[in-house]
């Protein structure tokens, strides 16, 4: 019952973005990422990558609004810049097109710019290079995310805004362990991130799965393909044009 | 009522403490983008190795349509032997999102140098606005199937 003797309490309206009261301290404990200095660097990265495979929900669900963008940041490049070069090496190992000569698909491949082997000077090249064209593929993708997000109304009750979409993008890229497969790495780690950003997003922006599909797939399958493929190419090209150089 | 709590801009330290903690993040965020757009226009030089390099649209070989990003890489190519105005006439949706991601990069970097807090992207988009960015990239999408981009 309200007190009929006391003046009606104005209407709470919600504060802006980042500038309301802090949201209540979680009792969840913080991703072993954000505690390498306490639990040692190899430690918090091995507890991640295991939370990660085994518990993504749970794992995206420590995650939490601090301001930092480097940490993550450096997970996904370590992740990524190390499976590259695995990726490469594979194709070194394997000739990865040799059970498709003298047959048509190699040919459209060939022309699609698809069934370019690497070389060892090829692998160097991409190793010093990677982590230039990962920064500017992993901002564009995250980007790119966001926007769909932000199109069909995800970010609504979203806390974390870019910062979460971000994270989500950055600690997504343990999907780069299916390059420890050979010839069908790709394809593992495309479908894993695919399906890792569907619930990172819906976890870290408190919205439903359907609309971090929708987000997620249409861009995929409508955009985003090409964009993959010409983010290899564009590595590609430039680690042949420089070692023929 | 103290002043405390009533007209006042004090805030409580938590409160200032989150806000100090958006910012942190808001200028990291703005860092990247920076990043991101300075590494784009170091790498425009190589802009013709990387179209040469390129391989076909993987949509628009599989389905004969292109895809609605199809132009972005030509776009940044033209863009990148300073052809602005060749690269919006053919690629029109491409191009103005090119300008506005490398600027806004490069906005963001001199914001940052300005010391001036940051403001936050939007979370939610009107009906309307919604409606026009769709549109917008459907329009793309028609304009590249006429033109066979």
């Amino acid at each position: 019952m309200t007190d009929p003797t006391q003046p009606p309490s104005p209407p709470s309206y919600p504060p802006p973005p980042g500038y309301g009261p802090p949201p209540a301290a979680s009792p969840v404990s913080p991703m072993p990422w954000d505690q390498r200095e306490e639990i040692g660097f190899l430690n918090a990265f091995a507890e991640t990558v295991k939370l990660l495979v085994t518990d993504p929900k749970g794992a995206f669900g420590r995650l939490r609004l601090d301001g930092d963008y480097v940490g993550p940041f450096l997970f996904a490049l370590i992740l990524g810049w190390a499976m590259a070069i695995v990726g490469q090496l594979w194709g070194l190992v394997f000739d990865p097109f040799g059970s498709l000569a003298g047959t048509d698909l190699l040919q459209q491949m060939e022309q699609m710019g698809f069934a370019a082997a690497p070389t060892f000077i090829s692998v160097v090249i991409m190793a010093i290079i990677f982590p230039f064209i990962f920064v500017v593929v992993l901002f564009i993708g995250c980007a790119l995310n966001h926007l769909f997000l932000f199109l069909v109304g995800a970010l609504e009750g979203s806390e974390m805004g870019f910062e979460g979409t971000f994270k989500v993008a950055c600690y997504a890229q343990v999907c780069a362990l299916g390059n420890f497969v050979p010839l069908f790495g790709g394809f593992i780690n495309l479908t894993v991130a695919l399906v890792l950003l569907v619930i990172g997003f819906a976890v870290v922006h408190r919205t439903t799965f359907v609309r971090t599909a929708i987000a997620v797939l249409i861009p995929a399958l409508l955009c985003c393909a090409c964009l993959m493929v010409g983010a290899f190419a564009i590595a590609a090209a430039l680690a042949a044009g420089m070692a023929g150089l | 009522m103290t002043e405390s709590t009533v007209g006042s801009t004090d805030r409580s330290a938590p409160e200032v403490a989150h806000r100090r903690m958006v910012q942190k993040g808001r200028r990291q965020g703005a860092l990247l983008w920076t990043g991101t757009a300075l590494i784009l226009l170091l790498a425009a030089p190589f802009g013709g190795l990387v179209v040469r390099g390129m391989p076909s649209c993987p949509f628009k070989s599989w389905t004969g349509v292109p895809c609605p990003t199809c132009g972005t890489t030509r776009a940044a190519a033209l863009l990148a032997e300073l052809r602005p105005f060749d690269a919006l006439a053919r690629y029109p949706l491409p191009t103005v999102a090119w300008v506005f991601f490398i600027g806004g990069g490069l906005v963001s970097g001199a914001w940052l140098m300005s010391g001036r807090p940051l403001p936050g992207l939007p979370r939610r988009v009107p009906r309307g606005i919604q409606a026009l960015l769709i549109a917008v990239i459907l329009l793309n999408w028609w304009f590249s199937w006429l033109t066979g981009v």
